[in-house]
């Protein structure tokens, strides 16, 4: 009895041959888009048995240039809703724009990372015109919210992807967890491929513009009825490879393609066409 | 015209048989020795020691050692000493001796053909050996106990032998006709007797060269197996070359090979998925095999639609002469068997079941494991039918009608709550998995002439599983919401076939196989895995929400395989299977074609060693993806598709078997394996298989590189029967979307693997077993970076061994005998030493470390104890 009882239940122990250590780097979250807030997060990674803790960073030393331009330096604030992140508030650069190369670097002073570099662009922003959108009542509580679009033909240099869906507030713009919005379904001349299933962590979807099968795309999702009304942002970003790459590979839980040369993380551009319905 | 007459003028001197045309020819007296000398030889040098010419045709005399003295004996005393036991002749013409084989007995075409049963049950011997120790030629029975073989000139008598049987020898000449149905019996019970290894008698030697692959079902219960249950499956993890995926779950993995390629046959019959309790039994209640064969790399023509190895399991018959059976329990399983003649003997029925009563267990366990702040239930039962009909319609038609029917059914529920005063819960995990297959078919054994033996089956296959997982924890940080990871599998199989296989004893050279397989397919496989978060528990989507909004993804296909080869034999001392497996699969989309030519070759280098060589391709048209890498039953198979390519592969073999002694056998088999098209799921938060969902975007095709080399001894002495096995391989994968198609390892391959196997006669009823294995670790993928946000990178799949893998096994058994009935009990320990073998690696851990504490190695199998007991009458 005893026996079998361990046979069911908690059977761990810890690894006894030893894992070979790997190094901490120096991380980086830096998605960049047209005429946003320029936020660029820093931190290390935690390797295995390298005994750092994965943290972010206020003393990393982040610089930026835009084309062939000098590097500036960006300005380390906290964000006051959030004191355990750091990120870069970008004062005195212009925004990028369309067709920018970007590039990057940073380093910690006093400590043993390497320094990294990054290199990307700001793709060209999505003309679509403005989706139409529908709205029912799903069940007792619930909106049902239909979002009817079409990607042009003139899109397809773009090539990547990605759909945003978040309920917007005045003091809510890095809401970690917004599923206020449900069930997203998301078909594309009836087809629902792998490309555009939903992701609900981030609430958003990546897909390839090979992916479709036409230019339709048609955007389902429950939302909560609050009765005095809630805003429902719509994003539809143009990003880069890199940025497809990253994020397709981490909602996978498999192979990151970091392209932070010498740490971990992304570096990318997107450029994106937003709108703002008033459900109610 | 004068060769006819010189024709006519032999054949009248050749009716008197010997004849004294000139006397003192013969009468002349010769002193002559000879040790050991072949036949041929004699005769020269009898013809040089006289000085008398001795004249004859040397393909008609007969490979025999003959040794002789003598001081002064005439030359027809010497000539009739030298000829004797062969059908020779010799006359005297024109001051010369002729020997000489008599024309009607050379012309003939002589056969003998029959069926090889057990004498006491009537239950037909499967590749029992046929051989002629004359011309050193043979064959053996077919899987239906049938036999032909083409007589040569020289031979006097045919030897019938079968492992554990008494051998039989039949003179030729006391034949009046050229049926020769033989009974064999059982030898007394001699417990440890070939076991493992095959005594070097000639005709059992024999028998190994021309069915290598047949498995020693004596053998099977004479192991430790877990849970004290035997099992043919596991059996096989004793070759070189097998593996089991983590800790005998799994799947059997061959030659680095992915275990959806293995051809499981159930008396001819596919079964898909022959796992019951995730790998750690098979579907074949070992109580009613007869035989088994299993081929891991030299597949001869007939069979096809898999790419790396083919167990073909065969049933008894039921027993003809009268009622028996037996019961038989274990810890974990009981079982009984029935079987008995229908009329006449002639016809008989087998009738069996089994079902593991570990749900009664459970219950207990669950209640156990439960606490305060943890309610646990589970529950976990499979069982098993079988039943076999036998029906002799006349001496050259036999009918079988099989069926079985397995189930599985798991349930797992557990709720932890935050404390013991606050039922909020943290984490609730359900898992409902059922799964099972049923397969039936109709056979008919047909007899045309002496030489063609011909199987007709039409047969159904059905598999269906029915699986649903959800796991939902509280977030960290967050005091109202869940992170739900839930997944929905159903897969059913339905399988409708024709086979129709002919065998051709063309002459004892040469043994015909041809045939044909259609198969009309329908696959509805449906995959719905997803994580999101939701708000309350209630929250989570239920299954027939989740189906309602989705259009299942269904396939009717057709495959359609052909197939031809040629068994010669090239001398006495090699033999070539030749052959062609063609294949073709189509659908409303697509057509595929395969082409697969088999070559397989071996030959006696000397009297001591065996040469073996092979190249094969084979096809599948069928894919298990598995999602785990933990062979649990969430395994789904999906066809080939437009987009979704045949698997293949090619396989170069070569190996050598050395006789060191007559109880001593070394055997060393290099192979290299190149597949194409192999799929691995890649890793995703979601992914659906349904109608509408471009899936098969997510199984790109891979290449796999597989070699090793596979040794083997076996030992006998006194009461000890010694088995020993290494083998060193490598299995890679390379995947396009993965660090660019970089090869690496492959997730259930060992490059060191061996493993030791020793039995003991204590007494003539009691053995003693002791068995190890040895394994290094498997490849396995951890994390290697923990980023400030919680995520974990994996940089590389397979970037880990785990520990290596080892196990030591022991028992005893004892057989007995109580008032007409037979009895048996069996005590053994799995795994004595306690091992925590690793199954597979968590990841625990405060966030923003990742330390090596932050990774766990879970084990299923500790010590293991296991009792016995058969009783059978």
């Amino acid at each position: 009895m005893v026996i079998s009882i361990s046979v069911l239940d908690s059977c761990e122990v810890d690894l006894s041959d030893s894992i070979r250590p790997v190094d901490s780097r120096i991380w980086v979250n830096a998605i960049v888009g047209v005429k946003d807030v320029v936020k660029i997060y820093v931190g290390n990674t935690s390797g295995v048995n390298s005994g750092d803790k994965a943290e972010y960073r206020d003393d990393a030393v982040v610089k930026l240039k835009v084309n062939s331009g000098s590097y500036n330096r960006l300005v380390y604030r906290i964000d006051s809703t959030s004191a355990n992140k750091g990120y870069y508030y970008y004062g005195r650069l212009e925004n990028a724009l369309e067709g920018d190369t970007l590039s990057f670097m940073s380093w910690i002073p006093g400590s043993d990372f390497d320094t990294v570099k990054g290199v990307t662009y700001i793709p060209r922003k999505p003309e679509i015109s403005e989706p139409v959108v529908s709205t029912s009542i799903a069940s007792t509580g619930y909106f049902m919210v239909d979002i009817d679009l079409d990607i042009p033909d003139s899109l397809k240099s773009s090539k990547y992807f990605e759909i945003r869906l978040k309920e917007w507030k005045y003091s809510d713009i890095n809401s970690e967890y917004p599923t206020i919005v449900r069930d997203v379904t998301l078909l594309n001349d009836l087809k629902l491929s792998y490309g555009l299933t939903w992701n609900e962590k981030l609430n958003s979807t990546l897909f390839d513009y090979s992916d479709l099968e036409d230019s339709n795309l048609h955007l389902k999702f429950k939302v909560k009825n609050n009765y005095s009304g809630i805003k429902i942002n719509f994003e539809l970003r143009a990003v880069t490879k890199d940025y497809y790459d990253y994020f397709k590979a981490l909602d996978g839980g498999s192979i990151v393609n970091s392209n932070i040369i010498n740490g971990s993380g992304i570096f990318a551009g997107y450029a994106k066409y937003s709108k703002l319905y008033d459900i109610k | 015209m004068k060769k006819i007459i010189g024709v006519f003028i032999f054949i009248i001197l050749s009716c008197f048989g010997t004849i004294d045309a000139q006397d003192s020819l013969l009468l002349h007296k010769v002193k002559f020795r000879i040790v050991n000398r072949d036949l041929s030889n004699a005769l020269v040098d009898l013809s040089k020691a006289t000085k008398i010419n001795i004249a004859f045709n040397i393909i008609d005399i007969p490979e025999k050692k003959i040794s002789l003295y003598a001081p002064n004996y005439s030359l027809k005393e010497v000539l009739d000493f030298l000829i004797k036991g062969t059908k020779l002749k010799y006359t005297v013409l024109n001051d010369q001796v002729v020997v000489f084989l008599p024309k009607n007995e050379s012309d003939k075409e002589n056969i003998i053909y029959g069926y090889i049963t057990d004498k006491k049950s009537g239950e037909k011997l499967v590749y029992a050996s046929v051989y002629l120790p004359v011309s050193r030629t043979g064959t053996v029975s077919n899987d239906y106990g049938f036999y032909s073989l083409k007589l040569n000139n020289n031979d006097t008598t045919v030897v019938f032998s079968y492992l554990g049987y008494k051998s039989l020898t039949v003179k030729l000449s006391d034949l009046n006709n050229a049926n020769l149905d033989v009974n064999l019996e059982k030898e007394p019970d001699k417990i440890l007797d070939e076991i493992i290894i095959t005594e070097t008698k000639s005709g059992v030697k024999k028998l190994e060269f021309y069915e290598p692959e047949k498995i020693n079902i004596e053998g099977l219960e004479k192991m430790v197996h877990i849970a004290g249950e035997d099992d043919i499956v596991r059996y096989n993890y004793v070759k070189p070359g097998v593996l089991t995926g983590a800790d005998g779950f799994g799947g059997m993995h061959v030659r680095g090979g992915n275990t959806g390629g293995n051809i499981m046959l159930l008396d001819g019959v596919p079964v898909y998925n022959a796992q019951h309790a995730i790998g750690l039994f098979s579907v074949f209640n070992s109580s009613i095999i007869k035989t088994a064969k299993f081929l891991k790399g030299d597949f001869p023509a007939r069979y096809g639609g898999g790419l790396e190895s083919v167990l073909d399991v065969r049933t008894r018959d039921g027993n003809k002469k009268k009622l028996g059976g037996e019961f038989d329990v274990g810890i974990f399983t009981v079982k009984g068997v029935l079987e008995g003649p229908i009329s006449d003997n002639k016809s008989s029925i087998l009738l069996s079941f089994r079902r593991t009563y570990l749900d009664i267990w459970s219950k207990a366990f669950s209640s156990v494991l439960s606490n305060e702040i943890r309610k646990k239930k589970f529950s976990y039962y499979f069982y098993d039918l079988n039943m076999k009909l036998n029906i002799e319609l006349n001496k050259r038609n036999r009918l079988y009608l099989n069926l079985y029917k397995g189930i599985d059914n798991f349930l797992n529920n557990s709720q932890e709550f935050k404390s013991k005063d606050d039922d909020l819960i943290v984490l609730k995990n359900d898992d409902i998995w059922k799964w099972g297959n049923r397969l039936m078919s109709i056979q008919l054994n047909s007899q045309l002439g002496q030489k063609i033996f011909v199987n007709t089956t039409i047969y159904n296959s059905k598999y269906s599983l029915n699986s649903n997982s959800s796991n939902i924890s509280l977030l960290p940080n967050e005091s109202s919401k869940y992170f739900y990871g839930g997944s929905l599998l159903e897969s059913e199989i339905n399988d409708i076939g024709l086979k129709v296989d002919v065998d051709y004893a063309i002459n004892s050279y040469n043994f015909l196989r041809f045939g044909t397989l259609n198969i009309h397919h329908e696959i509805e496989p449906f995959v719905y895995i997803k994580n999101s978060i939701i708000n309350t528990i209630p929250d989570a989507p239920k299954p027939d929400e989740i189906k309602s909004g989705i259009q299942f993804f269904s396939s009717n296909s057709v495959e359609n395989r052909f197939y031809i080869e040629d068994k010669m034999s090239l001398g006495n001392s090699s033999l070539l299977n030749l052959g062609i497996h063609f294949a073709v699969f189509n659908n409303k989309d697509m057509k595929y074609k395969s082409i697969e030519p088999r070559l397989i070759f071996s030959s006696f280098l000397s009297k001591n060693i065996v040469y073996s060589a092979s190249i094969v391709k084979m096809s599948q048209f069928s894919h298990l993806l598995t999602n785990n890498g933990l062979g649990l039953p969430s395994e789904i198979l999906l066809p080939s598709t437009k987009r979704l390519l045949p698997e293949e592969v090619w396989q170069f073999g070569t190996g050598i078997n050395y006789d060191i002694k007559d109880n001593m056998n070394f055997s060393v088999n290099a192979y290299y394996k190149y597949a194409k098209n192999l799929v691995e799921q890649k890793r995703g938060s979601s992914f659906i298989i349904s109608q509408n969902s471009n899936w098969e975007d997510y199984i790109p095709g891979g290449i796999g590189k597989m070699y090793g080399i596979e040794t083997q001894l076996k030992y006998s002495v006194d009461k000890f029967r010694l088995l020993f096995n290494y083998t060193y391989s490598k299995s890679k994968r390379s995947y396009k979307h993965i660090l660019d198609g970089k090869f690496l390892d492959y997730r259930f391959s060992r490059t060191h693997y061996m493993n030791f196997l020793l039995f003991y006669e204590i007494s003539k009823k009691t053995i003693l077993s002791l068995s190890s294995v040895y394994g290094s670790g498997n490849p396995y993928t951890i994390p290697t970076q923990l980023t400030p946000e919680g995520e974990l990178i994996y940089e590389e799949p397979n970037n880990y061994k785990l520990p290596f893998y080892q196990r030591i096994d022991v028992g005893v058994m004892t057989k007995f005998n109580v008032k007409g009935t037979s009895q048996e009990l069996k005590i053994g320990i799995y795994n004595l030493l306690s091992r925590k073998n690793p199954f597979y690696v968590t990841f625990k851990g405060t966030k923003g470390f990742l330390y090596n504490t932050d990774f766990k190695q879970v084990y299923v199998f500790p010590i293991f104890p296991s009792v016995k007991y058969r009783i059978k009458f």
